[in-house]
Formats: structure tokens, sequence, C-alpha cells
């Protein structure tokens, strides 16, 4: 009988194993790490269910049970929290202990006997079961946890099919935490996750329990929207449906779903996503574990911009007609197009990368654009530097090196909207390792202490000329690192400025023996493929003015890039500034609809899955250059995806390389040796982002973000 | 099934006589078995708290106000604070709320809260949460005496329902609530470690501010005494603390045991050692 | 109730319009009337009536689990549905517990609202999003496209 339900248990909530689970974390490809050796680790023996298992001293009786591939319910657990210990789900038995003990509060001692299996254990956690069931309300059918609840899983296993208690069931006010998170508190069994998330990751202590024993609550007390730009991540951590998403809410139950593992594009990170669909609609987009860029955590942006998938779609071919732009058929489009390039001498037709534009389609334009004579590509938002060197451009100490800085300078970033997740990750490395962070830019308020050096170049040259006190923290600093934001390089002079901090970088060690903390922080997803794969104007293309220009996925382009009296093509799957701006438009697929390659700011090559297909007559963005490349007379040689990959590969080799970071050499400050150096101006630094919920097209185009910009940005 | 219905009724008479605590005969409706009772034992029982665990705006509570200690509490203030590490303010928390509450007259406001956040550095949130946590602190505005009486077994073996009875119809006010005078505020308390001298009231007397501020025990009351205490704090008089019926904890009517000297053997004398 | 209420009204009226609502008529036609008028007359116990004026009946030489039952006031206005019953009755009338509607009203936390019958059924019905009865209609497209301007 008992033998049954141990196994019955493995098998329902095999679905949270794989979720805990935690594979060993993967050595980072990066020099740092191949000069060090993992330090010896003392181990104990204890014996689980009668079998000893070698464990790391100071691991909980918990991670033992796990190791012994024994699964231990629980619901304040997690791995990436502090411990709580308050939810004794997972009491197990332990010899000689007077009674069951709180397996993930317990530190395993050498020789302990740990027995799981036993009827005291059953019992004890039915017990548990039953006290949350007591005032857990009956209502699975409404919920929207249901199918994925961690309480329902547990009690198939350990519930009761009738309970004890005659007394009538507590109520709770719900809370309003803010336009993305839905609060139904009567189901809280208060485990505090989100208590110790919002104070411990998103670093916003506005969550807590107040009341003590049957009235406790988990709210904020007073009425506070929750302002996290991570708080979606309360929903995966909450293991019953107090906490669900509000705008998922009553659309799909979890076992409709089809799930398709994808990667973020809302920021630089390449956070690793799933994306949850429904037939051909995306439902729901959730977080997918990768421990070396955002463990399992995403930004609300990547969360919740998916409604945007949905809106202002460009589902047909289009062209400018006489009362605005109007639907056309493929043929029309092309043969405008043409027509338009023939006008155009060489360097006059130019391509323009944007914010989602994945490596295929770089590949393919950039390919057409050199058949056609012109070297008249660039990248959007990256107006004047080169990209021959790649330490120049990347995030050079990985994003898991992050945490190993103890000096840290941000200059004219703000990570916490440009990429909430990063943000995290130095927060951890401020709070637990103690490294000093400091800012170049305008005032930040993120959720460590910065400390604010100044507003911009003038602070930067003192830095550099050694006045500055903060040199000498840097100086004295094991790992120093610094922090480029997009927002220094889309400036004038920010091939100055980068000079600058590329002579700090030396002068202070930034880069030294196993250690390069030169980063650069960029602020859209298709940047790094764009600077990998040379979308950057030729010589004799920088003076020419543009007669035809391509926007690839591009809308937040320069205006100047764009002349008024250029011939516009727009490539994208969203009717935003870009194709306001176009004369012809032609349908992409969006980043749920396309397989394709994105590179994130520290130049790991992740591929997107379709989940769903291109609505209406939309295709993937390379196949809409390799038609193109026909009409225009200068047809591209690749007609599949593993042709483009076998393309992107001879430009690009690393880019065959999927999630491996390719190591980068860097010149020791002669990359901008051969620059003259320019003249700064006094303009503060400032972020690129100045809506963390509204960057780019999708985006822009989802109600929900446009609800988070209303109430949280007030 | 006649087996299982009988034992149902068993079951049920058992209950029944439970609730009613008196020998009523089986045919007589339930109703009237609950109005015979003196207190309803159910009436007696509180299942919800009667305070919410989430703030409401009011225009004396709310978070846009600004709160400060006053000149004369600011010393009492830094003393506190002093009493611990530097890096471990916000271990001064309750004795911080102690006395903004005793500066507002036992009502401890959610601006006062920001404020001794402010003051350790710690957010509010985990102001709010030790604020809710223990009842002492008033989250709701109470009366210039706060009365509380016991309500853990001791003194409720010894009357303690019977003055809590007494003094609500004195008052004509329910528990919780506050004389429309605004003089006293009726409410309960666990047990204060009286229980030697059980029953007992706690009066918090908060009509002289933080400097003036007594938290008194009046002990071996009956309802006729707890009556003539308040009456006599309405009047502004100062009515005996402690025992009501005698001066320590010792036996009312004398010593009945160790009457005679203990007997040996003794400590010995270090002196001659 | 029902009769009182209607005093004045034609009888017809009140027939008919008990009989919509599955009234007396239904009442002697199914048995109910008998069972709960005639069958359970007597011995039978008035163990309290709620505000709604429903009356609450126990007769412990019935049967087991059947010992117990309402009488609602009216047949009007969809009282005489289940949740016409007030949380305070639902513990005792259900079997869960022995404890009646004026003993748990001491139970009620001070924030609570006055129950009322379920709207189901009814025009005041809840109607979800997507319900073909809700004002506001839910676009089922499955995206907007952008119209060019």
């Amino acid at each position: 009988m008992f033998g049954r339900f141990s196994s019955a248990a493995r098998t329902l909530t095999r679905a949270s194993t794989s979720r805990v689970f935690v594979p060993p974390p993967q050595v980072v490809v990066g020099a740092k790490f191949f000069s060090s050796t993992p330090p010896p680790v003392d181990t104990i023996t204890v014996t689980v269910d009668g079998s000893p298992v070698e464990i790391p001293k100071g691991s909980t009786v918990l991670h033992a049970c796990e190791t012994a591939g024994v699964e231990i319910p629980r619901f304040c657990y997690h791995q990436r929290l502090s411990i709580a210990g308050n939810c004794r789900m997972c009491l197990v038995e332990v010899e000689k202990a007077p009674k069951p003990v709180a397996s993930c509060a317990m530190p395993a001692m050498p020789n302990m006997n740990i027995k799981t299996t036993t009827p005291l254990v059953k019992k004890a956690r039915e017990g548990v079961m039953e006290f949350l069931l007591a005032n857990h309300p009956l209502d699975c059918p409404i919920c929207d946890q249901g199918g994925e609840c961690d309480l329902q899983d547990q009690a198939m296993v350990f519930g009761s099919d009738r309970g004890r208690f005659v007394e009538t069931k507590r109520g709770v006010e719900d809370k309003e935490l803010g336009p993305l998170v839905k609060t139904v508190m009567t189901r809280c069994i208060h485990c505090t996750r989100c208590v110790r998330f919002a104070k411990e990751v998103a670093g916003v202590e506005d969550l807590g329990t107040t009341g003590r024993g049957r009235d406790t609550e988990i709210g904020t007390y007073v009425s506070k929207l929750f302002r996290s730009e991570m708080s979606g991540n309360v929903i995966d951590l909450c293991p019953v449906g107090a906490l669900t998403s509000k705008p998922y809410a009553f659309t799909a139950r979890s076992w409709e779903l089809k799930k398709t593992e994808s990667v973020d594009v809302s920021d630089a990170l390449g956070s690793n996503i799933l994306v949850d669909t429904k037939g051909t609609e995306v439902m729901r987009i959730t977080p997918r574990l990768n421990e070396e860029i955002n463990e399992e955590w995403i930004s609300d942006k990547a969360r919740f911009q998916y409604d945007g998938l949905k809106r202002q779609r460009i589902d047909v071919p289009m062209a400018k007609a006489a009362g605005g732009l109007a639907a056309v058929s493929w043929e029309e489009a092309f043969e405008k197009i043409a027509e338009a390039v023939s006008k155009a001498s060489k360097d006059e037709i130019k391509g323009i990368a944007g914010k989602l534009a994945d490596a295929e389609s770089i590949v393919a334009m950039k390919d057409l654009l050199n058949r056609l004579g012109s070297g008249n590509h660039m990248c959007e938002g990256f107006p004047t530097l080169g990209a021959d060197i790649r330490s120049s451009y990347l995030m050079n100490s990985s994003i898991v090196g992050v945490e190993d800085a103890d000096a840290i300078l941000l200059v004219g970033t703000n990570p916490r909207v440009e990429a909430p997740v990063l943000n995290a990750r130095l927060r951890r490395a401020c709070l637990s390792t103690g490294a000093t962070v400091a800012n170049v830019g305008s005032p930040l308020n993120l959720t460590f202490p910065v400390e604010e050096l100044g507003m911009g170049a003038a602070t930067l040259k003192e830095l550099d000329a050694q006045s500055h006190p903060f040199f000498k923290t840097m100086k004295e600093a094991a790992n120093p690192m610094i922090v480029v934001g997009a927002g220094l390089v889309g400036r004038e002079d920010g091939l100055a400025l980068l000079q600058t901090l590329h002579s700090l970088a030396e002068k202070t060690g930034v880069v030294g023996e196993g250690w390069n903390g030169f980063n650069m922080l960029h602020d859209s997803a298709g940047r790094v493929a764009g600077l990998d794969l040379g979308f950057l104007p030729s010589e004799s293309a920088k003076k020419a003015a543009a007669k035809v220009v391509f926007l690839l996925n591009s809308d937040d382009f320069d205006e100047a890039d764009v002349p008024a009296d250029a011939f516009v093509v727009y490539v994208g799957s969203h009717g935003d500034k870009g194709a306001t701006r176009a004369d012809v438009i032609l349908p992409g697929a969006a980043y749920t609809e396309k397989s394709s390659t994105y590179v994130n700011t520290e130049g790991r090559p992740q591929r997107t899955k379709a989940a769903v297909a291109p609505i209406g007559q939309a295709r993937d963005d390379w196949t809409i250059v390799r038609a193109l490349s026909e009409v225009l007379g200068a047809s591209l040689p690749y007609d599949d995806l593993n042709a483009v990959r076998a393309r992107l590969a001879e430009v690009a080799p690393h880019m065959e390389r999927t999630t491996e970071v390719e190591p980068s050499t860097w010149l020791n400050g002669s990359t901008y040796a051969h620059i003259p150096a320019g003249t700064t101006s006094d303009a503060p630094f400032t972020s690129s982002v100045a809506n963390f919920y509204m960057t780019d097209a999708v985006s822009r185009a989802s109600v929900t973000m446009a609800k988070c910009t209303s109430t949280k940005l007030t | 099934m006649a087996i299982r219905r009988s034992m149902f009724h068993c079951a049920q008479l058992i209950r029944k006589s439970a609730l009613a605590s008196s020998s009523v005969p089986q045919t007589a409706s339930t109703a009237l078995k609950v109005q015979s009772a003196a207190v309803p034992i159910f009436q007696q029982r509180r299942w919800y708290a009667d305070i919410l665990n989430q703030h409401r705006d009011t225009p004396t509570n709310n978070s846009a106000l600004a709160f400060e200690f006053t000149e004369k509490n600011m010393p009492k203030v830094n003393e506190i604070i002093s009493h611990y590490p530097s890096n471990y303010k916000q271990s001064a928390v309750i004795p911080l709320l102690d006395l903004a509450q005793q500066q507002g007259n036992g009502h401890l406001t959610v601006q006062a809260m920001n404020k001794v956040a402010e003051m350790l550095e710690i957010a509010p949130m985990r102001v709010y949460e030790v604020a809710t946590f223990y009842t002492m602190f008033n989250r709701t505005p109470v009366g210039k005496y706060h009365v509380m009486v016991c309500g853990t077994t001791p003194c409720m073996i010894r009357g303690s329902r019977e003055i809590e009875a007494a003094l609500a119809a004195h008052w004509g006010i329910k528990k919780g609530q506050t004389t429309p005078d605004g003089m006293f505020t009726l409410g309960e308390m666990e047990c204060m470690g009286c229980c030697v001298n059980a029953p007992q009231i706690t009066i918090a007397d908060y009509t002289k501010g933080a400097d003036g501020y007594t938290y008194n025990y009046y002990e071996d009351l009956t309802p006729e005494s707890a009556i003539k205490i308040v009456d006599q704090l309405k009047k502004g008089e100062t009515p005996k603390v402690g025992s009501q019926i005698r001066e320590t904890c010792e036996p009312v009517g004398g010593l009945t045991t160790l009457l005679e000297p203990p007997p040996g053997p003794y400590c010995r004398d270090l002196s001659q050692a | 109730m029902s009769v009182s209420k209607f005093a004045n009204a034609p009888l017809t009226r009140y027939i008919a319009k008990d009989a919509s609502k599955g009234g007396i008529i239904n009442k002697i036609v199914d048995g109910n009337f008998f069972a709960s008028h005639v069958l359970k007359s007597s011995p039978r116990t008035l163990v309290g009536t709620d505000d709604k004026g429903n009356q609450y009946y126990e007769s412990m030489t019935s049967q087991l689990g059947r010992h117990r039952w309402v009488l609602y006031s009216d047949h009007d206005d969809y009282v005489d549905a289940p949740t016409g019953i007030p949380p305070e009755w639902h513990g005792w009338i259900n079997h869960i517990n022995d404890f009646t509607g004026p003993e748990m009203e001491a139970t009620k936390p001070f924030y609570a609202i006055p129950a009322t019958v379920t709207k189901t059924g009814t025009p005041d019905a809840y109607k979800p999003k997507g319900s073909w009865k809700h004002p506001a209609k839910r676009s089922w497209g499955k995206y907007t496209s952008f119209c060019g301007v």
C-alpha cells in the first residue's frame, strides 16, 4: 500500500521534478573559467531510505533526498530563495530524532539515517495537508492554477477525501498588485515565496506577511502596486492559485497548451522562454531554466508582451497609394521595389537592421545589398562605431561572471530597465559579495545601493586621469567591471567616450589575467548579431545619401538615416514607426513564428523556435529577402533554412555553435588606438530605455504593456 | 443501519447536552436550548479578528501625513536606538513603535510606522509586519484608558468573563468598542502572567502622553471591584494598583503551609570553611 | 408568506404565478407538499427561522440524513433555491455541524455582507467575458491587422 503511494508521489510530481532538479551549472566558456579548477568539496555520507548518498557538507536533508532521487513534497522551499521552513510539507523521519523534521531547513549530518517512506512520514504529511486544506477554498474548477498547482498535485497523494473541520473557511481580501498579477488571497497558504522573492531577488520590499495566526495575510498592508520589473515571476513561484497572471486569466488550461522552447527578444539578454500556444494563438510566455542567462526568472516585458503579437500585425504586403497604405500582392510590392532600386545607384541602397532583426535575415539582407554593389548597411542605434573587435561590443565577463565582480562602474546605463534579470544578478553581486557599484550618468533608482559619481563625460575623464577616488576602488578590486550602456554608444561622441573607457579599463585592470570586465549592455536582441555579421557601413557608404532604404524590423531608426525623399521598404511584423514611414511593407514573422538565430549581449547565439505559424501572408524575414533578390536580379544562393545557416556559419562561425559563448580577444587598448580622439559633449549620460514597458514594436503594440506604462510610471 | 442511527443519535445527544449544558428533554427545540443557556458557548468564541490586517486610509491615518516624534520624546528615541548595534538598528522597531503609540494616545498610525521605518533604515513593510503581528499595537484609535481583560484559562475559571460582561454592561458597549465619551476601550488580552491573582485586568493609561504613560495590573477582581476601578479612573482618582484584596500573592487567609522553620540540612556556613 | 404577499391579488393570478415558478401545484403533483406538510408534519421541531422567513425543521424520528429540512418562505423571486439558505444555516442543513443560524451568527466577520440568492438562471446572472450575453462582445479574431495609418 505504502509503496504504491510513494511511486504515485513521484509520478504526480514529475512535472515539477524537471523544475526542481537543477543540473550542475556548466562551466561558462571564458578565459576566467579556464584557469580555475573546482575546489575540493568536503562530502559527508548519509543514508536515504537505506541507500547511502554522498553529499557536500552543509547540505540540507532535502538536498540529500534529492540527490538520492527521492522527491520530497514542498511548498515554501525554493532553491533560489532563502529557506523559510514554514509549510512543513517536507517532513521526513530521521533516526534518533524525536519527531519528524522539516527536511528543507535541517542540515544533514554525517551518517544520518533518513527515512521518507515510513508510515510516520506519510501520516505527518497528511496532517500538514489537512491543515493546509482547512482554509483553502475548493475552487479548483475556477482557478487558473488548476492543472499546474503544487497543492492540487500533492493533495492527490496526501490529501484526504473528506475534511474533519466543521468551522467555516476564512475569507481574505484580495490585493491589488497592478495590471500583471491577479490575486485571490483566500487560496494563499502562506509559503512566503513571493515575499522572499520580492525581498531577495526583485529588491522591492513591498510584500510582507501581516497579522498572525488564522488572520495572517500576504499583502502590502497599505494600498500599493508591486513596482518591480520582475513581478511576474511570483506567478510561477506561487505554489497555489493565489497569485496568477492577470492577462492570462481564464483564457486557457495548462494541459491544453503546447510548449515551445524559445528565446526572448525583448531585451539583449536572450532569456530562455517557453512559448505556450493553443492552436494558432500564443496564450502565455513562461521562463525556461538557463543557469547561464536568466536562471528561472524573466522580466515582465518578456512575460507579458505577447498580446502585442496579436495587435497591429502586418499580414499582407502593402504599398503607398493615394489614400495611405493599401494591400497589394507580393508581385506588385516587389515590382515597386525593383523600380525604385533600379533608379538608385550602388551605395544609395541602404539597409537598417532593427531591434528584432534575426541573424538569418540580416545575413540575407547583407548579401543582397552587397550583390547590388552597396555597402550601405547599419544597425539601428549603433551609428558611428566600428565592430572589428568583438570584445569591444560584447559583455565579456558573461552574465554569470557579473556575480564575481567586486567593483562595478555603470556608464550611461540603467540595468533595471534595460535588463531586469541582469539587474537581479548585479544586486546579488552587490549584496552577497559586497561589490561596490558606482554610476556615471543620470541618477539611478536601482534595487541596490549605487554611488553616484557624476553625470557625464567630465566625471569619466576625471576617473581616467586617476584623480577620482573611485579609480582607487577599481584599481584595488580583484575583478573590476565596467558596464557600458547602449545609450552611450548611440551618442554623437560615443567613440571618444569609448576611447576614454578603454583607457580607463586598461589603467584599472578591468581586463587582466583570466578576467575581462569590460561589458557592453545592449538594449536590443538584434544588435549583436548585426555587429557579428558586419552589418556596418563601408567607408564609401558613409557619405552616400540613401535613395532606397530597407528597414529590417527597424522602428527606432534615427531620422537622419532615412532621408525624407527616400523610398522606404519595411520588412517586419508590426505596424509601428517604420511601417508608417514605409512606401512598401512586406509582412514578416514575429519572433514566436519563426525559427531564427539571435545573439545576446554576451555573444551567445541562441535559436528561437516557431511556436505558431506566421499570420496571413507573412513569411520568415529571410525568405522575403531571398524572394526579393530574385526580382532585383541578384539571386541569393540559398533556398532553405539550413543553407542560410550554413552561410551564417561562413560569415560568423560561432553562429553555428548555439548556446555557447565564443571567447573574444582583447586588444590591450589598441582597439581605438588608430582613431584620433574626438571631442565630447557635456550632455549627461542617459539610458537608451526611457520606458521599460515599451521598447520595441511588439511591446508598443501590447495592451498589457500600455496598462503597465499608465499605472506603474505615474 | 439501525446501529449507525443509534450511534448518530447518541452523538447528537452528547453534543446537544454539551451545547445547552442543561438537561432539557430531547424533544425540546434546539433554539430554546440555546436561549436557556446563560451565555451560549458559541457566542463566546471569537473566530474572526476584530481588526483588519490591511490598512484603510482615514483622514488622520494615512501615508501622506507626516509623523514626527516630539522634542520630549526624541531623547528617548535616541536612547532606544543606542541600545542596539548600529548594524542591527532594526532591532529597535518594537520599542520605537511602542513609543510612537504612546505619543499617539494609544493609536499607532501608519505614518508613525513609516517614520520608524525611515529612522531604522528598513522597508516600511517590515515595520507593518511587526505592527500587525503584535496585538498590543493598536492600529485603530482607542479610548484614553484601554481596559484589557485577561481571557486565558486561569482568569477565565476565576470569572474574567463575568468581569468583561459587567464592564460591557456598565458602559453599554461590546468588546473591542470604545465608550461614546472616548474614555474607555474594552479589550481582551491573553495571559499576562498574573494567574496567581486571577482574575485581573490591565489598564493602559494614555491620558498623560508618553511621560506619564502607565500600564497597570489590577488583580483579584470581582465584577463590582472592576467597575469601581474604572469609575475611579473616570473621576480622575487613582485606584489601587495590583491585588485589590491583599498585598502580595500569598494566600488571603494567611499561610497554611511552611509555617515552621525549614528543617535541615542547611546551607553550610561558608565563613567557617 | 406568499399568501399574505398576494392576498389582494386575484387568486387565479397567484396560482398562475405560483405554478409558473414551480409552486404549490407542482408541489402537490410531485409529492413534496405531502412529504413536507403531511408526512413530516409530526413530530417535527421548528429549529429556527432565518431573516428571509425560511423555516428550518428537524425530526429526530425521521430517516437518518433526512431529518432536517427547510420550508422556503416564498417560491417567488428565486428564493426557493438551495442558495436561498443563508451561510449561517448552511452547516446545519447539510449536517456539517449542529450549530443553528443564530449560533453561527456570532462567528460572522464584521466585514461580512448579506448573503444573496444565486443569480444563475435569471437575467442578472453573471456573464463572463466572451459570453454571448455579455454586452461587450469579445473579439474572436486571432489578431488585429495593421490598417496602414
